[in-house]
């Protein structure tokens, strides 16, 4: 499943946000944003989503056009995980993460069976599914997140900054178990982030963005090797000393 | 969606509990209904007529004691809520049809004919203002009528109702009709102040209703009106000509009693009540059963007030139930529409500020009185607390969460029943209960339009001086509400989800 941003532009109160963007997703890789804030990365995810819809340009969901109509349907089919975790705070962790696949009436056994294969793959422990998000860690909540994205077997996943609230330790720790998710469920990976490392590490593709357009996308090597823009060396070279050890291990 | 069920199951038990209870206590079809003012003499005269009509028939009566004003019991008695009430000529005269030329019965008698409307001239007492002063004072300056007191006029003290003083047809009117010279040694003052003055030799002349039960204790002297200067307060019987022809056999047993209730009768039964502090039923019983016998028993506190407690949840338990029907859905619909929002908040607010009584008098020609107009009338005071904290309720809604639901393709639907209305439950039931409380409080309102409740005692323990039945109806409605705030304390325990409370 593809999907493409056609010419896409996005004003708030006169100001540009998005500016004439076009962008096409290949299947099986992972896509890293990545950017500042206010770079345009977070209006992206979400005119993706249909949360928002762009001033003019089209949206292409595996061939659909997104329309408000059609809104729910395309969603189920990106997996999404949001900053934080964004789980609801009055459903139970296995609330959560069934939630939508109960609206869609699945059977009890079928609901079960998915469960036990992702709370494996993500290795968080049954008991912690009947806990309220609030008794949670932030590293479990983002584990919990995750198998909500990926329950109902999307071929596309979402993830939105899901290690920035998280400390450094853990971070690294799921980074790697991310990589390792990702390449197991040979999915369309869209995954936003600021951080020039985890963009490295977890990134077949890397698409830099800055006021709404695409300053360069490619490989990250490439990014080094032959940056299009001064800009791409500075942003790189912010964080690059913090990083260093990361990158090249 | 389970939660939305299990709110509806647990309001319609709620209501059919209620109305299971009422069913089986409303009598037989068609009682005639008397209603009454809330004052002594009315809750006296209304009695009167019930427990006659009560002896003499087979008819059940409902009592409709005690209503808010002239307004609302004239218009009961045209839209046929109420069957007959004493009235006054006077007040028929001025309040009702406007002409104070109209004097006599007969001449009231002649501008009703155009209405199907009728008095009867059953009562032999005219309750009108007049003068009156200590006995001891009237017989030291031989004082028996209004002109004996022109020679005296200088050095008496006069002090008067503020009312008394400012109508036309009283002070202003008196002085320069008997040509009293007061010289400016008269106060104003509360009327309940000046019997006290009185007595306390601080004044030596006031203003009184002519069949006051005070005078009798007082031991007062009420002047004759030698000029005629007071218009008539003639009570008469106030009734639908129809309801007269079919009621004749009660009508003539009414007839017979009211001819033995002259000023002097009528005095000392409104003094057993105002100052003896006897029940005004049994006051009645006793006046009726000189010729009559009866098997009237007056029933317990306990019983009244289980019957009120009855009352009062019936009236609260249906407005509630309506003001969540439509109160919730419109909170909704004010967080969805910016539009609607503006008009549906400033509707609700409004009807908040309408002052109940003059509310309740609106509704009325709409839905008669009764319960109806009172539960229409408490609904909708209802609506505000319940659609403000709804509208509240979604509009605190972290809106993170709510893109979250609509990026995991939840339609408008699921995201209501599944992620907005659980995390507004909170709110919600901080309106509901605050609709439920505010209605306990209203509807001891509704006893001024007919309807029963807490309100009944409260307003004819008011209406006759004694604190002890307005705490029979003040004291259980305080238990109500505070009942309420448990119930819906425990409720939220039941209805908000766990994982909202424990967060907090």
């Amino acid at each position: 499943m593809t999907i493409e941003l056609k010419e896409i532009s996005k004003s708030y109160q006169g100001k540009e946000v998005i500016q004439k963007l076009s962008l096409t997703f290949s299947e099986g890789q992972t896509h890293v944003l990545l950017g500042s804030s206010g770079s345009g990365k977070s209006t992206l995810l979400r005119i993706i989503m249909g949360l928002i819809f762009p001033d003019c340009g089209t949206v292409l969901i595996d061939q659909h056009s997104m329309s408000p109509r059609l809104q729910p349907f395309l969603a189920q089919q990106i997996g999404y995980v949001p900053q934080d975790g964004g789980l609801f705070p009055h459903l139970t962790a296995e609330k959560n993460v069934t939630l939508v696949a109960r609206t869609l009436k699945w059977s009890q056994s079928r609901i079960e069976e998915r469960l036990r294969v992702l709370s494996e793959m993500v290795s968080i422990k049954a008991q912690l599914l009947s806990r309220y998000p609030s008794e949670l860690s932030g590293g479990q909540r983002q584990r919990v997140a995750m198998i909500r994205g990926a329950f109902l077997d999307p071929q596309v996943m979402l993830l939105d900054e899901p290690l920035a609230a998280l400390d450094p330790i853990f971070r690294k720790d799921l980074q790697l178990e991310l990589k390792k998710i990702f390449s197991q469920l040979k999915k369309t990976v869209i995954f936003v982030t600021h951080d020039i490392g985890e963009a490295a590490f977890l990134g077949h593709s890397v698409i830099l963005l800055r006021d709404g357009k695409v300053v360069q996308r490619g490989k990250f090597s490439e990014f080094l090797r032959s940056p299009v823009d001064p800009f791409v060396t500075e942003f790189i070279g912010a964080q690059r000393t913090l990083q260093d050890m990361e990158l090249y291990d | 969606m389970i939660k939305i069920v299990s709110f509806v199951k647990a309001f319609l038990l709620f209501t059919s509990l209620s109305l299971l209870g009422y069913s089986v206590s409303a009598g037989n079809p068609v009682p005639i209904t008397v209603g009454s003012k809330a004052f002594t003499e009315g809750y006296l005269l209304g009695e009167l007529v019930a427990q006659t009509i009560e002896n003499s028939s087979s008819s059940k009566v409902a009592r409709r004691f005690g209503m808010g004003g002239t307004g609302v019991l004239f218009e009961a008695l045209r839209n046929g809520s109420i069957d007959l009430y004493p009235e006054y000529t006077g007040t028929i005269a001025e309040a009702i049809l406007k002409d104070s030329s109209l004097q006599s019965i007969s001449q009231i008698r002649e501008a009703l004919k155009s209405s199907d409307l009728i008095i009867l001239d059953i009562f032999k007492f005219n309750n009108s203002y007049g003068l009156a002063v200590r006995r001891a004072y009237a017989n030291k300056h031989h004082l028996k009528q209004i002109s004996d007191l022109i020679p005296l006029a200088k050095e008496i003290r006069g002090g008067f109702s503020s009312e008394f003083m400012s109508r036309p047809d009283c002070y202003p009117g008196l002085v320069l009709n008997y040509g009293l010279d007061f010289a400016g040694n008269v106060r104003s003052m509360e009327h309940s102040l000046t019997y006290e003055a009185l007595a306390k030799k601080e004044i030596d002349l006031t203003d009184i209703y002519t069949t006051d039960g005070k005078i009798r204790k007082l031991d007062l002297v009420v002047l004759k009106d030698d000029r005629h200067f007071f218009r008539e307060y003639r009570a008469v019987l106030f009734a639908k000509q129809q309801f007269i022809d079919e009621h004749a056999e009660a009508m003539r047993a009414l007839s017979d009693l009211g001819n033995r209730l002259d000023e002097a009768t009528m005095t000392r039964l409104n003094a057993e009540v105002d100052v003896d502090k006897r029940e005004f039923s049994s006051v009645v019983l006793d006046f009726i059963s000189k010729k009559h016998i009866t098997n009237l028993k007056a029933p317990s506190v306990l019983h009244r007030v289980l019957v009120r407690t009855h009352e009062h949840l019936w009236l609260v338990g249906v407005s509630l139930f309506f003001s969540i029907l439509v109160g919730f859905p419109l909170g909704i619909i004010a967080y969805e529409n910016r539009i609607l929002e503006q008009a549906i908040i400033l509707f609700s607010s409004i009807v908040q500020t309408i002052p109940s009584l003059a509310l309740l008098c609106f509704l009325i020609p709409l839905f008669g009185i009764g319960d109806k107009p009172a539960m229409v009338a408490i609904f909708l005071y209802g609506l505000l607390p319940i659609v403000i904290n709804t509208f509240v309720g979604f509009k605190t809604l972290d809106p993170k969460l709510i893109e979250v639901a609509r990026a995991l393709g939840l339609n408008r639907w699921e995201r209501l029943v599944r992620i907005e209305i659980p995390l507004a439950s909170q709110n919600i039931l901080v309106g509901i209960k605050s609709s439920a409380i505010i209605g306990i409080g209203t509807s001891t309102l509704a006893a001024l339009i007919g309807s029963g409740g807490y309100g009944v005692p409260i307003i004819t323990g008011l209406a006759m001086n004694d604190m002890e039945i307005v705490l029979t109806g003040a004291i259980p409605a305080t238990i109500m509400a505070l009942l309420a705030h448990i119930l819906f304390e425990m409720l939220s325990r039941v209805l908000v989800p766990r994982g909202l409370r424990i967060t907090q």
